[in-house]
């Protein structure tokens, strides 16, 4: 079962803005102080610019999975290696939105619970989606889609008024060095496209605008800018210290009317498009996995992904810090490979492949041609 | 193997959908059943006063019990300890309930330890009790205890809570939000300022003064025995809000602003939006010698700083719009009966001008002479003109940076209509 262009641009608008909302910008200030919102935007737009070289990688597949598509372009050996890396990426992201998600549940939300009480459920969720497939995932988030966008652009424009706009001032003070590091450290946030690897040969192209994938891929990039800008206008010297963005924003204020009520709504939707995206990362695990062992079903990369999913849990802050997994520079190396050197690295192997490819049908059609002249 | 592929199949089919919506409700259910009423483990602390007394620490928490007669019932309840969290828990051990934060809206500092710091006060409230960092601040004068008791009943009696009273403030008196963020935010600035409005608690009925009963260390404060009894006069207590703002300095109380001298600031920072100013003598073809008193409705404050030849010029564009709001004159004119003419005269327009001139001069030099940034000129200097900010910092000794600068004004004042 495929789905169709715009659940996959939702999706890759869900994925554009489901890491950035908690402690991202935050830890972003500590290196790059007021410029932290260049630094998303700057990463933003080359997550986007490698959405549509996935496309045109995706279209050139066919009806071809990814493992069969790499198979083709850089042999067996390649593409398992190519799977791992692209696992390990998969991995961190589900193990950064299951621990942010754990840590915004328990210290904001529900601090009597033991966070297992959320976990099994969720895990079960989680496995039930990864079970059914790509078409559920996407059908939930074209569904939550706009409570999303209304809810964040609410959160947004209701803290706007508080807004220090001096506080961005000077710009590039002390000059891009700082920028390019924070970059760098923080890069496995980023590169959120890499679940479309997993989607080769699942997208239906018929219904195609390119413009649609544009404006999704804008309206996400302008929705992170728009929350970062209040994020960093409102707390300023402060942002090291408020590690949960989005509610952090909507709790902004000590006057109180009825209507700050909604924001803890409008935060428990955007908790539901994290669970949409634990589920569209943790399939793509299990069908990386599928691939890597050449798996007839789904059952027990499934299994495989909820116990994952349940291991995150063991993991605690007295255990390991979170900065030892997600801000290493191996965590840095496997984000910019997946996704910013496979890609190119598929492009041109498909076009050396397909050039070869021609160069062998040209050869053997002027060699008919001189035989079917020698007959003659 | 085979089997269990089966298993597992059935168990994910849709078919069992109820079945896991079934389990997930009693997975969320059950635990509940096993546990006490939140109300019994925890109290629910709306409101905490620190105070430092022979260095020992003293706190006062209105803590608030749930009932099922729709009314508030508060209750004050103190204990004291070496240290913050000694004395927060000694509370816990007294009334055996843990003290839950997230409802406090008010954190009240007495005097000693807004002279001593209160930055590590804020930092074990918000890090370790999970106090919101938008609960409002306040320092306070007079018994901790008595000041937590009489704030209770304030509440309970005149249905005045103080975080609004502090709220409604900002608006007229303070020069921004007082609350643990925004004092935060000032602290962490490189002018380290922040500001808190100042409540007394007074024993005599003084001006802007509220009367309310003071009931003892632990009350129920609810029950009508209780909030009627305040009938002797040694019961009687008074909170007096009458506008004096501290100020901080590296998280030390430094000074007490007036009300005057506070709206005096107001007038040249964007923040406050109301405000008014009274100019005295104005005589033309309306006023005869008259004392007027304009009210702010709308102002826009443009700050233009710039440098001309190495010297530091912050420029204010201030443009008010202005309402009438009293004439005081022995023999009123005739021509104030008229109601369709413009009382914003042009004698009264320079006399509003020279009276915000004469303003801004004393505001600049309280600055000066107490070496405090209000107006927040290192902040647009930085902002705006960093390069040759910075390099007129490294001329100047930094604490007398607001002493060079050339402090300009533009006033414009417009009619509502």
């Amino acid at each position: 079962m495929k789905i169709s262009y715009r659940q996959l641009s939702i999706m890759v608008f869900m994925s554009f803005i489901a890491l950035k909302f908690l402690a991202l910008p935050s830890l972003l200030y500590m290196e790059s102080k007021n410029m932290s919102m260049f630094v998303a935007l700057a990463l933003m737009i080359v997550d986007g610019l490698y959405v549509f070289i996935l496309l045109d990688l995706m279209k050139k597949s066919g009806e071809k999975n990814i493992y069969e598509f790499m198979k083709s372009c850089v042999g067996t050996f390649f593409t398992k290696i190519i799977l791992i890396i692209l696992i390990l990426k998969y991995a961190l992201v589900v193990g950064n939105i299951s621990k942010g998600l754990e840590f915004f549940v328990v210290e904001n939300l529900y601090s009597e619970y033991n966070w297992f009480v959320f976990v099994l459920p969720l895990m079960i969720l989680v496995g039930f989606m990864v079970y059914k497939g790509v078409r559920n995932i996407a059908r939930v988030g074209e569904i939550v889609y706009w409570a999303i966008v209304i809810g964040l652009i609410y959160i947004a424009l209701k803290a706007l008024s508080g807004v220090d706009v001096l506080s961005f001032l000077p710009f590039f003070k002390d000059g891009f060095k700082p920028l390019v590091n924070s970059a760098w450290i923080h890069l496995s946030w980023f590169g959120s496209a890499t679940f479309m690897f997993m989607l080769f040969g699942f997208v239906d192209f018929r219904e195609e605008k390119k413009s649609r994938m544009i404006k999704y891929i804008i309206f996400a990039i302008l929705i992170v800018q728009l929350l970062y800008f209040v994020f960093y206008g409102l707390f300023g010297v402060t942002c090291p210290t408020h590690n949960y963005c989005i509610s952090d924003i909507s709790q902004f204020s000590s006057t109180y009317s009825a209507i700050d009520e909604l924001s803890w709504l409008v935060v428990s939707m955007w908790i539901v498009a994290q669970a949409i995206q634990l589920a569209l990362f943790s399939y793509c695990i299990a069908q990386a996995l599928k691939f890597l062992f050449d798996m007839k079903d789904n059952w027990i990369p499934t299994i495989i992904v909820m116990l994952y999913l349940l291991a995150w849990s063991f993991i605690g802050e007295n255990t390991i810090r979170m900065e030892q997994i997600f801000f290493t520079p191996y965590a840095s190396i496997i984000t910019f490979v997946a996704q910013y050197v496979l890609p190119i690295i598929l492009e041109v192997a498909y076009s050396i492949k397909h050039r070869v490819w021609k160069n062998k049908m040209r050869l053997k059609h002027e060699k008919d041609e001189k035989e079917v002249k020698i007959n003659i | 193997m085979k089997k269990m592929k089966k298993k597992l199949k059935s168990i994910f089919s849709p078919k069992k959908l109820v079945l896991w919506l079934s389990i997930l409700i009693l997975i969320f259910t059950v635990p509940a059943f096993n546990k006490s009423a939140l109300s019994q483990t925890q109290a629910i602390v709306t409101m905490l006063c620190v105070e430092k007394e022979e260095d020992m620490i003293k706190v006062a928490a209105t803590v608030l019990t749930p009932s099922q007669d729709k009314k508030a019932n508060f209750q004050v309840y103190s204990g004291e300890g070496e240290t913050l969290g000694y004395a927060v828990d000694s509370v816990s051990l007294a009334i055996g309930k843990e003290m839950g934060f997230a409802q406090c809206k008010i954190m009240a500092l007495g005097e000693n330890i807004c002279s001593q710091g209160v930055m590590q006060v804020l930092d074990y409230m918000t890090r370790t009790k999970k106090v919101g960092r938008n609960a409002v601040l306040v320092t306070f004068t007079g018994d901790v205890v008595d000041f937590t008791q009489s704030v209770a009943n304030l509440n309970l009696e005149k249905s005045l809570r103080l975080d609004r009273i502090v709220s409604f403030d900002k608006r007229y008196i303070l020069t921004q939000d007082s609350n643990i963020e925004t004092f935060y935010i000032g602290y962490y600035s490189p002018i380290s300022l922040g500001l808190m409005p100042k409540i007394k608690l007074g024993t005599s009925d003084e001006f802007n003064a509220i009367e309310v009963a003071n009931s003892g260390t632990s009350s129920n404060s609810g029950s009508t025995e209780s909030t009627s009894s305040s009938t002797g006069g040694e019961d009687k207590k008074f909170i007096i809000n009458d506008g004096t703002v501290s100020l901080f300095r590296d998280g030390r109380h430094y000074i007490d602003m007036t009300l005057d001298e506070v709206k005096k600031a107001n007038i040249f920072v964007n923040d406050a939006q109301k405000g008014t100013i009274v100019v005295e003598g104005v005589s033309d073809h309306i006023y005869n010698d008259a004392k007027v008193v304009v009210n702010i409705l709308k102002k826009d404050i443009s700050i233009k700083p710039d440098f001309k030849d190495g010297t530091p010029i912050y420029k204010t564009d201030v443009s008010l719009t202005v309402f009438i709001d009293e004439v005081i004159e022995e023999n009123p004119s005739e021509r104030l009966l008229r109601r369709n003419q413009d009382f914003l005269t042009n004698a009264l327009i320079e006399k509003i001008k020279q009276k915000m001139e004469s303003d801004m001069r004393e505001i600049i030099s309280y600055c000066q002479n107490n070496k405090v940034d209000l107006l927040g000129v290192y902040k647009h200097f930085y902002a705006l003109k960093n390069k040759e900010f910075e390099e007129y910092l490294s001329k100047v000794n930094e604490e007398n940076y607001l002493d060079g600068i050339d402090y300009q004004i533009n006033i414009e004042v417009k009619s509502e209509n």
